[in-house]
Formats: C-alpha cells, structure tokens, sequence
C-alpha cells in the first residue's frame, strides 16, 4: 500500500546547487543532502534515549538512528512545567556512545535550541511539539540551517507548510507519551486521504485545494504528481508494540518513530528489537506473530481526552 | 535491455524503493525485494542499498539472512553492488563500528571507515569523472555520511572506477581514501547514492558490464 518513488526534490523544484570538486561550501547541506539522510532511515526505527546507556541499548537493538531528549513524553506528561533541549553535554556523550545518526529535539520557533544543536554535530533536529513552544506565530525558518529538519503533521496542509519551511522530513504526530495509537493513526489516515483527494484532482481543482489546506500550491502539485509527501514521512506518537509499527507502516508511512514505547516498557531491549523486525517485515504475518510473542509488559496506555494529563501536544503547531 | 536474470534489492532498511524503480525503468529483467533467505535464492543478482548498516547487518542476523548473504557475496558468479553502506557491509573489514563490533557480508577485498567524513553537516555533493560510463560527462554524487576507502588488496584484480580530486582525509588515516567507486570483478562499490539522483548511467553499466555478462 506504500506509495511508490518518491523522487524528491527541494521546495523550489529543483536539484539544489552542485560544485565541481569535493565540499566546497556550496555543495554542504543542500537539500539533496537533507532530504537524502531521511531516505536512508527509511524502513528503519528511530528510538527516544535520554542518556548514552538507553543510546546503547537502542543501536543493538538495530534502530536506524536514536532521538536525544531530556524527558521522555511519557515522564514531560506526568511531571509537567517547560520542556527544552536536552543538555549539551548529553548530546555529546550520546553522539560518542554510538555510530548510527543521533537526532535531537528544538521547541518550535526556538531557532536558538537550534543552533546550538547544529553546533553540537546532531545529524538532524526534531522541531517538536513534544517540547514546550516558544513561539506560538512563527516555527523555525530551516532553510537558513546546514543540519536538516524534521517537523510533525496532523494533515497534509501541515505538512507541506513546514516543507515550504524547509523541513526535509515530516513524521506524523499522534499523540506523545500515551501508548495509545490511536492518534497516529488517525493523523496518518488524514495525510493519506489528503494526498489521494489532491492526486485525483484537475489544476483548477488544485489551486482551491492548496487555500483550504493553506498550502503553497507547487508543493501540493508536486505531491499531486508524485502521489506521496516530496519528502520522506515517518509515523510517531503513541506507538507501543510491534503490531503497531506494523500498522503504521501499512497504512503507508516510511518507517516509524517510538517514544515512550521502549524505555517505559518491562524489557527496553527485547520490545525494541522485536519493533525493528516488525518494521521490516510488516507484511508478514507470520514473522510480526514472533517477534509480538512475551515481550513482557507494554508501557501503559492513556486514553486521549480532555482529561490526557499534559493535555493533547498534536495541537502545539501552526 | 535483456531479461532472464533475477536482480534482488536488500530490503530490510533504507532507500531500497529508489534501487527498485531505477531498475524497472531500465530493464525487463525481474526485479524483487530481499527479505528473506528464500527470496535471496531467486537472484543472479543483488543490490546493497543506502541506510544504517548496524541495522541492516542486524537485521540480516535476526532473519536469517546472514550467512546466505555471505555465501552469495562471496560467490564469484553472483553480481553484487554495494552503495554507501552496502560497501561497508561488501568490505572484509570496516573500522569505527558500534561496540562490540559488526557483522559484514565481505565479497570484497577492501577495507573501509565507516563514517570518515563526519556526521550529517558535513555531506556533500560532488562531480565525479569516470571512464567507464555511457558517456564522459561528470557524474554528481550525493555523499551522505558516507564510508570512505582505507585500502585494497593490490592484487585481487580491484580496479578503480572514480575518485574525488583530492582525499579529503589525511593519507596516513586512509591512503587511498579519495576513490569512491570500485570493482573486483562481479562485485562493485560506490561510497556515494546513485539511486538518488536521476542520473541512470551507474545503474546502466551495472547491468550491461557486469549482470547481463554473468
């Protein structure tokens, strides 16, 4: 069900700018090169850590890269107050304890956050609702970064509006720190059903489509074209077991982020590896039968309704 | 171009949909994902994508794959062509891997470093020349924190297909770490993502030169 070749290109159109010769300035974070780091994590799981043992713990259970945070969503739920970047000294210690890509979370429109995060050698920022807003007009404008951005999405407006931002990455939210898929889904199956009405539709049709979505419109086109995000889509947001990686992954995302999931679970490093074989064979029943068998105890699950402690993060973003 | 070869596509992690849809459009031979030992053994042919090889050789591991994927690797009338971290898993012997090291599939006689030019800020694109294209014009590749070449053995029939103009790391850490593309008969390497560009004459030469001569 996945859809098919997403020949991506930057929000202008084009391939970006190229030099003769190795890195010279120019030819350094490009978008090609942006884009191009998601479309290796692609089939991959990209795990919440808060310290170099859980990065560890992660890497041997075969995720694709790991999320450097200061909290997990599960415990930013329960203590509650501001939520930022992690210490950069974490980061650090994280970026030397592994070798696949270490990514790290920025608040929205905290541009600061971010500089320092590119500064500290992350391979990607995550700008996230997960964290506390510090602007509530205005997210980051990632075009003026060499690291490249990822930015959630609850429909396809959201998404092609932080693309046009210059994300080189989008992941659907559902809701962080729950267990509870339901949101992911639900945000999936909108972004889904958001790019079949814009593939079927004739030009004219289109330029009304892009002002309901408040999208720009030749990013709607090209997604119209190509039947697909112009950049590669993640699912995250209250995945738990590997039923759900699965899931997501059918319902047609590229690979999967999970949070909570992991380390709040009976046995981080079982359920872990157990989500990175779902992921790959999420087509196949009997392989997902396997590895879903005693994994111990799941991270345990909220309902998301008015009384989610921490309130629902999906509705941080603009 | 002919059929009547199978050519598989790992597809266990990372960019292997691009390998797949470059494939089809160039030729009528069948074109599969790898998942499993028995999908492997319908192939003349494989692809190593782009993605983590830590969790590609992990993967691999947990299903199976591993010691096939050796023996096929390592079978000198199976055509094999390794891109960025498919030639970390193609080589016999890679530095800089997680702790407690990684498992390789080898087939080739080089040696690489994993991840020698930095992390994601510093991935580049280049224009490569080589010699052995469709036509001579330069080829731009997209290097994504990529492997760079330590060595190769000299006299395992390895030849160089392309370097970069100079290589960026010192000499004594990897001597000939400016070359980026290589092959050792049926097998080939390419530390840069031809499938992410739109530039088909790599995929066009691994099939003509090397697959539809097997």
């Amino acid at each position: 069900m996945s859809a098919e070749n997403p020949t991506i290109v930057g929000p202008a159109g084009g391939q970006s700018t190229q030099k003769n010769g190795k890195g010279g300035d120019g030819s350094i974070g490009t978008f090609s090169v942006k884009s191009g780091l998601a479309q290796m994590l692609k089939g991959g799981v990209i795990m919440d850590v808060v310290n170099a043992e859980q990065a560890r713990i992660a890497e041997e259970a075969g995720a694709c890269a790991v999320m450097a945070l200061e909290r997990v969503p599960a415990d930013i739920r329960q203590e509650g107050g501001v939520s930022r970047m992690s210490d950069p000294v974490l980061i650090k210690e994280i970026i030397d304890a592994v070798t696949i890509p270490v990514m790290a979370k920025a608040r929205i429109g905290h541009f600061v956050e971010s500089q320092i995060l590119q500064e500290c050698g992350v391979d990607y920022i995550d700008e996230s609702e997960v964290l506390t807003p510090a602007d509530e007009q205005h997210h980051i404008n990632k075009h003026q970064f060499k690291v490249p951005f990822v930015c959630g999405c609850k429909n396809l407006g959201e998404a092609l509006r932080r693309i046009s931002e210059g994300a080189a990455m989008i992941r659907t939210k559902g809701e962080a720190g729950t267990g509870n898929v339901v949101e992911a889904v639900r945000h999936e199956r909108q972004l889904m059903a958001d790019i079949r009405k814009a593939a079927s539709m004739e030009e004219e049709e289109l330029y009304a489509f892009a002002k309901d979505l408040q999208a720009p419109y030749h990013l709607l086109k090209e997604t119209a074209r190509l039947k697909r995000l112009p950049v590669v889509n993640f699912a995250a947001g209250g995945l738990a077991t590997p039923a759900d990686a699965a899931m997501m992954m059918q319902l047609g995302c590229d690979g999967v982020f999970v949070g909570s999931g992991i380390f709040k679970s009976g046995d981080p490093l079982k359920r872990a590896k157990a989500i990175v074989q779902a992921t790959t064979h999420y087509q196949n029943p009997k392989i997902l039968a396997q590895v879903s068998e005693g994994l111990g105890e799941a991270m345990v699950g909220l309902n998301v309704d008015k009384n989610l402690k921490g309130g629902q993060f999906a509705q941080r973003g603009w | 171009m002919t059929a009547g070869k199978s050519i598989g596509v790992l597809s266990l992690q990372g960019a292997f949909i691009e390998h797949i849809h470059r494939l089809k459009q160039l030729t009528d031979a069948t074109v599969l994902q790898v998942k499993t030992p028995e999908d492997l053994e319908k192939c003349h042919a494989l692809i190593i994508p782009g993605g983590e090889s830590t969790t590609i050789s992990l993967v691999a591991q947990r299903s199976g794959l591993l010691e096939p994927l050796r023996a096929f690797c390592n079978n000198p009338n199976k055509a094999v062509w390794g891109t960025c971290a498919g030639m970390i898993l193609l080589s016999k012997e890679a530095t800089k891997t997680m702790r407690g090291g990684q498992e390789l599939f080898g087939g080739m006689d080089i040696t690489v470093n994993r991840n020698q030019y930095g992390s994601q800020i510093e991935s580049f694109q280049a224009d490569l020349q080589f010699n052995c294209l469709s036509t001579d014009e330069s080829f731009n590749a997209i290097f994504i924190r990529a492997p760079i070449l330590h060595s190769y053995d000299q006299d395992k029939g390895i030849i160089e297909l392309a370097s970069l103009i100079d290589n960026p790391i010192d000499d004594k850490l990897a001597p000939k770490g400016n070359v980026v593309a290589l092959r050792q008969f049926n097998k080939m390497c390419t530390s840069f993502h031809p499938e992410l560009t739109q530039d088909k004459r790599l995929h066009e030469y691994f099939l003509k030169e090397i697959v539809f001569k097997l």
